[in-house]
């Protein structure tokens, strides 16, 4: 795997964006979908991006999680400017410690419960896999589920598998994208609880992007995004 | 992440999604590749050993030399030297006297080396309960074996003493089976065997004339090419192996090693397509996996290992897992078979698994591994925004990397190079043409239906079936073409000698006479009056070879190799144009107006490029002559009636030795008078036409049966292209069925609708099939050979309804879950 530590500073900063441009060719005209975008998120902190739908936060989650690239401006992540990496230098970045909640639980039907927790801690090649998943799907409460396959499980019950997965292996910023988008209220609340439970057990940094105003209230720092601009709130 | 827990990773996985039935499809469609592959590659090697080592069974030995002279001993000496096995025979037609009694007999003179190779079974007493026993060496010397047939004509038995030419020989048992027997026309009369150290005593050998010597030969094939390079053989000497002499039997093989390799082809190419269409579902399937594994941290090229080491490994267990399961296919279709397989079977070689095992990499390689590829380059971005899919390969990429797999593929099985590049030209030309003619008509009539209401069961039926049409199109053509082949070669099987020979007239002439010196003409015709036997003319005939055409030597000319070139033509004359002979060009009253003209057989003159007025010049007994070609003739070669390639004017005969032939008719009642025309004339040669068609046609049953049962296996494979198109397509059939369910329709009506579609499917390839068959066998007998044709006839009935059952049975089984499982699961489960 690609070392990215050479060019790591410690920074306090989990996250650090500077003038961030995205600019798409859709080869009749040139969108721009992100410009000028700043924002430094510190190690620990939670911080909810908020904006209408088309407003370009999804783009911005990817970008600051190394998904995609910006066409302007930089992006520390963990301490690593991301512009300077190749794609494969990302992933050993994402590697190192970033993890994702989606909204549409990303969970591989083929696995079990606990073969979907244990997948990010054998590809980080840590030993004790299968116990540490374990212990993790103890703690979101589904100790009794392990050997369910996602199709055998409520919505609530997997998105539960998705948060325990992307806690495993103890990540340092965790990226969720409308992670009660698809749950009833109810259920959504109890998803939210357990985000923020872990998140703030860990110390994990937290950078979710929700309509949801009252998730984005739990929140130590809320940031609107409009037209592509991004506003302090 | 090391290889080596790389390859864990995707070990685990693979594992995982295995148990969990992901991978069920690929596996299954890479289990039918290679088990319908190695059972066939099995099958058809060892099928293919048993019909080689039963033709060098007929042959007697790997290779001969056969010499109208002794043959020199420096060839044995020789052959010994370089390790070969060698024995000598000699055969010649004699008379054999017993007290009163005479016959002429077919004799053959065996060293102690006999039999090399094949089968020589007797009986040392003549009842017909007696132990038959395989002997080792032929008689010893002072003994005789002899054919039953000989005994009856003999008024003799086994222990009893008969003459021949100046010895005596005692009978000591009955020869039951001679494999090296051979079907050759001047070798019917009855067979005695003796001891080649009786040879001399008999005073035979002098006799002068149809006296053929025969060096046998086995070995490794090294060795015997070197034989061959010992030294140039003399005029009257050739080899006779397999490859090289022209018997019908070897003819007979290599068709049916094309069939069967045309046979595995198909099987080939549909196991092909099935894996191909699983892989592409497989990897559709594996985007959000891809995108996911790199959002937790993995490298393109890591992701590509894993899926890369899975493939391998799923390729591994497909392989051994098919190896298995097609030895026991194979056993079992023997089994099946029992005594039509030629008994016993020799071991497949190993070359046959490694094929069939290649078949596993090539089809992973050239029909899953386009499709995979592009798992590599999901882009992380993929796990907010789904509509990123990976570029697909290009279209052209995929296809060629098809074509090599395939071609690739398809040689390993033929090892025929121009077959191979022949069958992917103009086989993949032809198949698309007529894919795109169904897919368009396909297309024509869903318009044309669209505007009409069809009852619902039915309109579910054809949605799906037109909905895809291509692959419609392609499943269609699939189970056509191997119905069609399996039906024209069915009937050729079954039909085609009867078919000749019903097409002869009841009085055709049976039995051919050959060998009439010209004294015992006037007697021999009186003899078949007087027997109440009605013969056609009698012919004289020289055998002669010819030598230039136009002054220029046949060797020399690109017709060299020509079979008319390098053996004896019966030369001929008469007054009259046969009744099966039409004069095409030039005339037939010029060879009785002039002198040194020839009239030439229409097809054999079109082969060796002679037109009228060209000069041709002939060796004859020693005599050296030429002609001019005045006429040419077409010639119906089926009728039984003696036919000729060449007819001469009356002038140019006169100044050889003929004798002659005729043919006649011998009714089921009068055998008797057969066995009497035998006694009477000894000397003279008949040839039983009876015998030798039964052998014919055992022959074509054998072969054609073989083939048609490894078209069993291609219908297989086909069957499993469309379950692995539904499989692929079950997901939105089970959407389907759940929302149409949700509307309110039964189950019955579903069933109903698939019933239909699976029944269409069935009856559009039947039909298909049959009409090409039809026109097939239509070409065949009319244009090719000639016959009546009176078509498929009953198959047009049951062969349909067999078709959609084929079809709807494991069609149905396959579609049972959308129907019975309940549709707000089906939904939910399809939610992702």
């Amino acid at each position: 795997m690609t070392e990215a530590g050479s060019n790591k500073a410690d920074t306090g900063f989990s996250l650090r964006i500077q003038q961030l441009g995205k600019v798409v060719d859709t080869g009749a005209q040139r969108l721009t979908i992100l410009q000028a975008v700043n924002i430094e998120i510190k190690s620990g902190e939670s911080v909810a991006i908020v904006g209408a739908s088309g407003s370009g936060k999804s783009t911005l989650l990817g970008i600051m999680a190394g998904l995609d690239l910006p066409t302007t401006g930089s992006v520390e992540l963990l301490g690593h400017e991301l512009g300077t990496l190749d794609e494969d230098q990302r992933a050993a970045v994402r590697a190192e410690g970033v993890s994702f909640v989606f909204q549409n639980f990303q969970l591989l039907p083929g696995l079990t419960a606990l073969e979907n927790v244990m997948l990010p801690l054998e590809i980080r090649g840590v030993r004790n896999a299968r116990d540490e998943a374990r212990q993790l799907l103890t703690q979101v409460g589904l100790g009794e589920r392990q050997l369910h396959y996602p199709t055998q499980l409520s919505g609530g019950e997997q998105q539960r598998v998705a948060i325990a997965r992307a806690f495993a292996g103890k990540p340092a910023i965790l990226f969720a994208d409308e992670p009660t988008g698809n749950l009833d209220s109810k259920t959504g609340a109890q998803i939210e609880d357990l985000l923020f439970e872990l998140n703030q057990a860990g110390g994990t940094t937290l950078v979710l992007v929700t309509h949801d105003e009252r998730l984005a209230q739990r929140c130590q720092r809320r940031v609107h995004m409009n037209a592509g601009r991004l506003e302090a709130l | 992440m090391t290889l080596y827990r790389q390859w864990l990773l995707s070990l685990r996985l693979l594992l995982r999604e295995a148990r969990s039935g992901e991978l069920t499809l690929i596996l299954a469609a890479l289990l039918i590749a290679v088990t319908s592959t190695t059972a066939i590659a099995l099958f058809s090697a060892r099928l293919d050993l048993a019909m080689q080592s039963r033709s060098n069974d007929l042959l007697g030995a790997d290779l001969r030399l056969q010499s109208t002279t002794p043959i020199d001993s420096a060839w044995t000496e020789q052959a010994q030297q370089l390790g070969l096995k060698t024995s000598q025979t000699l055969t010649f037609p004699s008379v054999v006297l017993h007290g009163d009694d005479m016959s002429l007999a077919a004799i053959k003179a065996v060293d102690k080396g006999y039999p090399l190779r094949g089968i020589l079974r007797i009986r040392e007493q003549a009842a017909d309960n007696a132990a038959v026993i395989a002997a080792a060496q032929g008689p010893a010397a002072g003994e005789a074996w002899v054919e039953p047939r000989l005994l009856a004509l003999l008024n003799a038995q086994l222990g009893d003493e008969v003459e021949l030419g100046t010895t005596r020989l005692r009978l000591s048992a009955v020869i039951i089976e001679e494999s090296d027997r051979g079907g050759n026309f001047y070798n019917l009369s009855p067979r005695l065997m003796m001891n080649w150290a009786d040879l001399e005593a008999s005073g035979l050998t002098a006799a002068g004339s149809r006296l053929k010597w025969r060096l046998l030969l086995l070995g490794d094939e090294q060795a015997l090419a070197q034989l061959r390079n010992f030294r140039d053989l003399a005029p009257n000497q050739t080899f006779e192996s397999l490859a090289d002499s022209n018997q019908a039997m070897a003819n007979a093989l290599d068709k049916a090693r094309r069939y069967l390799g045309l046979a595995a082809m198909l099987a080939v190419v549909l196991a092909s397509v099935a894996v191909a269409i699983s892989a592409q579902r497989y990897a559709s399937r594996h985007f959000d996996i891809s995108a996911l594994m790199r959002t937790f941290g993995l490298a393109r090229a890591q992701v590509w290992n894993i899926y890369a080491l899975q493939l391998l490994q799923l390729g591994l267990v497909a392989t051994l897992a098919g190896l298995a399961l097609a030895a026991g296919l194979q056993a079992g279709l023997l089994a099946v078979l029992g005594e039509l397989v030629p008994q016993p079977l020799p071991a497949a070689p190993w070359s046959a698994w490694l094929l069939g095992a290649s078949s596993g990499v090539l089809t992973l390689l050239g029909f899953a591994l386009p499709y995979l590829l592009p798992l590599a380059r999901v882009t992380p971005l993929r796990v907010l925004r789904r509509e990123l899919q990976p570029v697909p390969l290009s279209g052209w990429l995929i296809t060629s990397l098809a074509l090599i797999a395939l071609t690739l593929l398809l040689f390993l099985f033929t090892h025929d190079l121009p077959m191979t590049l022949g069958m992917m030209g103009g086989g993949s030309l032809l198949v698309v043409i007529i894919l795109l003619v169904l897919n368009g008509l396909i297309l024509h009539l869903r318009q044309r239906l669209a505007q009409h209401d069809l009852p619902l069961m039915w309109r579910f039926a054809w949605q799906h079936l037109s909905r895809n049409s291509r692959q419609s199109a392609g499943q269609i053509l699939a189970f056509a073409l191997t119905m069609m082949v399996m039906l024209v070669i069915g009937a050729l099987r079954n039909d085609l000698l009867a078919d000749w020979q019903a097409s002869l007239p009841d009085d055709a002439p049976n039995v051919f006479a050959i060998n009439i010196q010209p004294y015992e003409v006037d007697d021999f015709r009186q003899s078949l009056q007087d027997a109440g036997l009605e013969s056609q003319k009698l012919y004289p005939m020289v055998p002669g070879r010819l030598l230039r055409i136009n002054d220029v030597s046949v060797q020399e000319l690109a017709v060299a190799d020509d079979p008319a070139i390098n053996r004896d033509l019966a030369l001929t004359s008469d007054q009259q144009l046969p009744a099966s002979n039409v004069i095409e060009e030039g005339s037939w009253q010029r060879l009785l107006d002039e002198s040194g003209q020839v009239s030439l057989e229409q097809r054999l003159a079109g082969r060796l490029g002679v037109g009228l007025g060209d000069t041709l010049a002939f060796s004859a007994a020693g005599v050296e002559f030429s002609a001019v070609v005045s006429s040419i003739r077409s010639v119906d070669w089926g009728t039984m009636t003696p036919n000729f390639y060449m007819m001469f004017s009356a002038d140019v005969l006169a100044q050889l030795p003929a004798n002659y032939l005729t043919s006649f008719y011998v009714p089921p009642a009068s055998q008797a008078q057969l066995t009497a025309l035998i006694r009477q004339y000894p000397g003279i040669t008949l040839l039983d036409m009876q015998v030798v068609l039964g052998q014919v046609q055992a022959l074509l049953s054998q072969v054609s049966l073989a083939v048609e049962l490894i078209l069993l296996f291609v219908l297989v494979a086909a069957l499993l292209v469309m379950l692995s198109s539904l499989v692929a397509a079950l997901p939105e059939r089970l959407r389907e069925g759940a929302v149409l369910r949700t509307l309110g329709a039964g189950t019955a009506l579903l069933r109903r609708g698939h019933l239909a579609e699976f029944a269409l499917l069935g009856f559009i390839s039947s039909l298909l099939a049959l009409l090409g068959a039809e026109a097939i066998c239509f070409g065949l007998y009319r244009g090719l050979l000639s016959l009546p044709y009176d078509g498929l006839g009953w198959v047009w009935l049951w062969l349909p309804p067999l078709a959609a059952v084929m079809l709807a049975l494991p069609g149905m089984w396959l579609m049972r879950r959308t129907v019975t499982v309940a549709p707000l699961r089906v939904l939910r489960e399809l939610v992702e």
